[in-house]
């Protein structure tokens, strides 16, 4: 589910977001989310929730239980595992632990990204580290099982020295899954506009390669396994949810933007919260684009996600989900990619080695 | 008409000393073409020798002169090629004559081909004539010239004749000159007929179109001739002489005349220049003319479509261009980096240049050119003599005897302040030097002993830039030498990639292969492993470089929104992959051959 308010847009976001302004455009939302809900009958039965956006926790406490109320009316609560919710942690107020409690979150992620003031202002965040470490007791608190927190890494500026300090007061935290995510610089930010007029320096390739590793050996020495390349988790605490994502499985969206795959077919919800909601109004499916995967593309693509799990790839069920066979080049491939120990295997799986990794985006081209 | 008041003669000068200009004020005062109707330059018909201010093919003009001595003259003025490439075009066009005038800018002065032309003309017994043009420049230096005339040529000064070209001046005098000191043809009207071809072209309508001279007897319309040099045999369709722009047919040509034959011949190939024509049914007993030669090609090519789908419009327009142009030569062959294109043999650099620019003006293909070669000569071990023409060709090293390479008498003349520098260029050539001489109080000729491998490997451009573009340059092809030559062979991640290997000699093959491993380096991308970039001697490596692996390339988000993105993302990378050509596991971009083997011209060549 997607909820796209925010108060304001962080400097290298991207995402299709919303600033919060009036109640009604809560309320839009809210009538929206039943709406789209209402198309998919009222017996769905999840595996996970995963509230995200935007901000959910921008919601005011009153909106935040209206909408856990009307999640209710169609979605069949007993078989979900895993309810993450995401949350800033300045908004993580007693109010709110409290209503993440009663509506059954198991999991709060928490958009960290630092725990250094001067790498914070470079992110455009607004929140101190106090209110991070106050965030974390109120949930924990609360009885939230689960608390991620986001980590944002090779930062301008931020020397090796700086990462590791940050590391260690990540890991003084007491969570249990940590997102540690290299910075990008995607189009129409405002941290890219700040790179191309010179303000600011990306930092070169070799030095994101020695952050990349930092994070990797610091959180690995402190009980966070890498499970995905971008994802830590204490033992028991990997997010059930996002594996769906890297192992191609199905899932349902809903909320301006939200992307769904069903049986081969994926397909994105309009960005744009009006029009999403018009077109529910006029009782259509508020679809921008859709794609069908046929099979050779729906394996290429799987690799590229699969890949990216400590798992890896069990060949045989690739090919029973695509209904075909692995092509002998993509089969040649794959032995290319072993004997330059990018590859691995571990039993009947096929496995980024901790090399593979570091240059993931390139065996996915290969393989896609 | 009899021979004796026939003059056949032709201009030897350097390019921009004012040929086509005199040729002009020829047609003008003999009354052959009226002033108005003059094109700016008459001779030089084709575009491209407008631009580049030579001319590529030989013509031939007859003019009516009424000399002073109150007679009127046959005079047919053979144009010549400025350019040593075709220097055995240019000596049978000299062949075909009496008489030259050797033209000299009177503020350039004598230039290095100036003097190559002054000897294979003396070498043909040609009465010359020494003329200074353009004396009505506020530059022009009269007496220095002569000075240099009679100190590099052993012209006597009192024979110099001065005119301009552009204003007229002097111009009558030097007909009068032809006239007079030109000995008219000597041949025997009632021999067996020989007519000497120096040059062809190739016409859409007529076939080829044969120029020749008759050296003995007549011939004409109906006659069955033969080739005595190619063997083939044809009738005679028409024959004629030449003005400006059109042909005048004849019912015979005679012994001493210059003119065309039209025979119904099909391509060029089919006639070589020098060779002898001769009736058919004399053709076992007529000694055919001294000094036929088939055309030798010294330098070599690949001349390849960019793209591969335009192959064969490549190949209908090298057809093309060869019907006018028999001495350039193109046979198909493919390459593992370059795909499938042409290995092309031409008489020389300037003449490999002319038909580039004429292939894409012509044709409409863009075409990527490799750096050229020249031919070399291997002795294998089993005593054969193989010509080699491409590094493809090359025996095992353990077959070499020895390894020849043509070596060529390079002739600079240049200002004499330079002469230091032009040293040092030579010796870093592997030339040796032979003489140098004072032509004037500040010019000098310098002789080289030179490899032709070091000559078309940017050397001009390198004279041009060492003397501020006042350095002049010939050369001439004088035999084969053995040298201490090796294939250096280019390897990348130990597969070693054929299209890159060449000849060099053994004493700058590390540097050379220096420099090719660091233009690899620039533009193969980085792996995901480590490429190592080696050239070698046999087995033996004498240069490496290597190429990082690619430190990190992983994309930090990826879930549900970003999926499709990302696909996409990776499919365009994989797409960029195909068009890469693969060497073992190291995928090499197009633009990185083109970097190593191709050459950038220099535009005001």
């Amino acid at each position: 589910m997607h909820s796209p308010f925010c108060r304001r847009r962080c400097s290298y976001c991207d995402f299709a977001i919303a600033i919060l302004r009036s109640s009604s455009d809560v309320d839009r939302f809210l009538d929206g989310i039943s709406l789209e809900l209402e198309h998919f009958g009222d017996s769905l039965r999840p595996r996970t929730l995963y509230v995200g956006g935007g901000t959910p926790s921008r919601l005011a406490p009153a909106d935040l239980r209206e909408f856990f109320a009307r999640l209710d009316r169609t979605i069949d609560r007993r078989s979900v595992l895993e309810f993450t919710v995401e949350a800033n942690p300045e908004d993580v107020t007693p109010d709110r632990a409290v209503v993440l409690r009663e509506a059954g979150v198991t999991r709060v992620s928490l958009g960290v990204q630092s725990l250094d003031p001067e790498t914070l202002r470079q992110l455009g965040r607004r929140h101190t580290p106090e209110q991070v470490r106050h965030a974390v007791t109120l949930l924990r608190d609360a009885g939230i099982r689960s608390i991620n927190v986001d980590l944002i890494f090779a930062v301008p500026g931020q020397t090796p020295s700086i990462l590791d300090a940050d590391l260690t007061k990540f890991i003084e935290l007491p969570t249990h899954h940590v997102s540690a995510y290299n910075l990008t610089y995607e189009d129409r930010t405002p941290l890219r506009s700040l790179e191309l007029l010179g303000r600011l320096t990306r930092q070169e390739p070799d030095s994101e390669l020695v952050a990349f590793r930092l994070v990797h050996e610091r959180l690995a020495e402190a009980g966070f396994a890498a499970y995905e390349i971008s994802n830590y988790a204490k033992p028991g605490h990997q997010s059930l949810h996002n594996l769906t994502y890297w192992n191609n499985e199905e899932y349902l969206g809903v909320g301006p933007s939200a992307v769904s795959c069903v049986g081969h077919v994926r397909w994105r919800n309009e960005p744009d919260l009006d029009v999403w909601f018009s077109t529910l109004r006029q009782g259509l499916r508020p679809v921008a684009d859709a794609e069908s995967l046929a099979p050779d593309r729906f394996i290429g693509e799987s690799f590229a996600l699969a890949l990216r799990t400590s798992r890896g790839v069990l060949l045989s069920r690739l090919e029973r989900r695509a209904r075909m066979p692995i092509d002998r080049e993509r089969l040649d491939r794959i032995v290319r990619l072993m004997e330059l120990r990018l590859l691995e295997r571990e039993g009947p799986r096929i496995r980024l080695t901790p090399r593979g990794r570091e240059l993931a985006d390139c065996v996915a081209a290969e393989l896609i | 008409m009899t021979s004796a008041r026939i003059r056949n003669f032709c201009i030897i000068a350097h390019i921009d000393h004012g040929k086509s200009t005199l040729a002009d004020r020829f047609l003008e005062i003999t009354g052959t073409v009226r002033k108005e109707a003059l094109e700016a330059q008459t001779l030089d018909s084709m575009e491209l020798e407008k631009e580049r201010g030579i001319t590529i093919k030989a013509k031939a003009v007859m003019m009516k002169y009424k000399a002073d001595d109150g007679q009127v003259y046959t005079l047919n003025l053979i144009d010549t090629p400025g350019h040593v490439d075709f220097s055995y075009e240019v000596s049978k066009a000299l062949q075909a004559c009496e008489g030259a005038l050797l033209l000299v800018d009177a503020a350039q002065g004598i230039e290095a081909q100036t003097v190559a032309n002054y000897h294979l003309a003396e070498r043909a017994k040609l009465r010359i004539i020494p003329v200074i043009n353009k004396i009505d420049l506020p530059t022009a230096r009269p007496e220095l010239i002569e000075e240099e005339f009679e100190n590099i040529l052993m012209l006597e000064r009192e024979r110099v004749l001065r005119a301009s070209a552009k204003t007229g001046i002097g111009v009558k005098d030097i007909l009068e000159t032809v006239v007079r000191d030109v000995p008219p043809p000597t041949g025997d009207p009632n021999a067996a007929m020989r007519a000497l071809v120096f040059d062809s072209v190739f016409d859409d309508y007529r076939g080829v179109i044969v120029h020749v001279r008759v050296f003995d007897g007549s011939f004409g319309r109906g006659d069955k001739i033969r080739m005595k040099g190619v063997g083939s045999t044809h009738e005679v369709l028409e024959v004629g002489t030449f003005v400006p722009g059109s042909m005048i047919p004849r019912e015979r040509l005679r012994v001493g005349e210059t003119g065309y034959m039209i025979a119904n011949i099909k391509t060029l190939s089919d006639v070589r220049i020098g060779d002898t024509v001769c009736l058919e049914k004399e053709a076992s007993t007529v000694v055919a003319l001294p000094g036929y030669k088939a055309p030798q090609h010294m330098v070599f090519c690949g001349i390849y479509p960019t793209q591969n789908k335009d192959f064969d419009q490549l190949r209908r327009a090298l057809e093309k261009l060869s019907l006018n142009d028999a001495s350039f030569s193109y046979t198909p062959e493919s390459s593992d980096a370059l795909g499938f294109g042409f290995r092309c043999g031409f008489l020389g650099l300037l003449h490999m240049e002319i038909v580039q620019e004429r292939l894409e003006r012509e044709s409409n293909v863009d075409i990527v050119q490799t750096a050229p070669n020249v031919t070399y000569e291997v002795v294998t071990t089993s005593g054969d003599v193989m010509r080699i023409e491409s590094p493809a060709q090359l025996p095992d090293a353990s077959q070499i005897e020895e390894f020849r390479e043509p070596v060529t008498k390079l002739d600079i003349i240049a200002p004499a302040e330079f002469v230091g520098g032009l040293l040092g260029l030579a010796i870093e050539r592997r030339g040796r030097f032979l003489h140098q001489e004072y032509i004037s109080e500040t010019r000098v000729m310098l002789s080289f002993e030179m490899p032709l491998a070091e000559i078309i490997f940017d050397f001009y451009d390198k004279l041009k830039s060492l003397t501020r573009g006042y350095g002049t340059m010939d050369y001439e092809v004088i035999g084969f030498r053995p040298a201490h030559l090796v294939r250096l062979r280019i390897l990348v991640s130990g597969s070693e990639v054929d299209a890159l290997s060449t000849i060099v000699h053994r004493d700058v093959a590390e540097q050379r292969g220096r420099k090719m491993l660091v233009k690899l380096r620039e533009e193969i991308p980085r792996h995901m492993f480590e490429v190592a970039l080696q050239a070698a001697i046999g087995g033996k490596i004498i240069a490496r470089e290597s190429i990082r692996a690619m430190s990190k390339n992983v994309t930090a988000k990826c879930y549900g929104g970003d999926i499709t993105r990302k696909r996409k993302l990776l499919e365009k990378q994989k797409e960029g992959k195909k068009r890469m050509k693969m060497v073992g596991n190291v995928e090499i971009p197009q633009k990185a051959f083109l970097s190593v083997l191709g050459i950038t011209r220099d535009a005001e060549k």
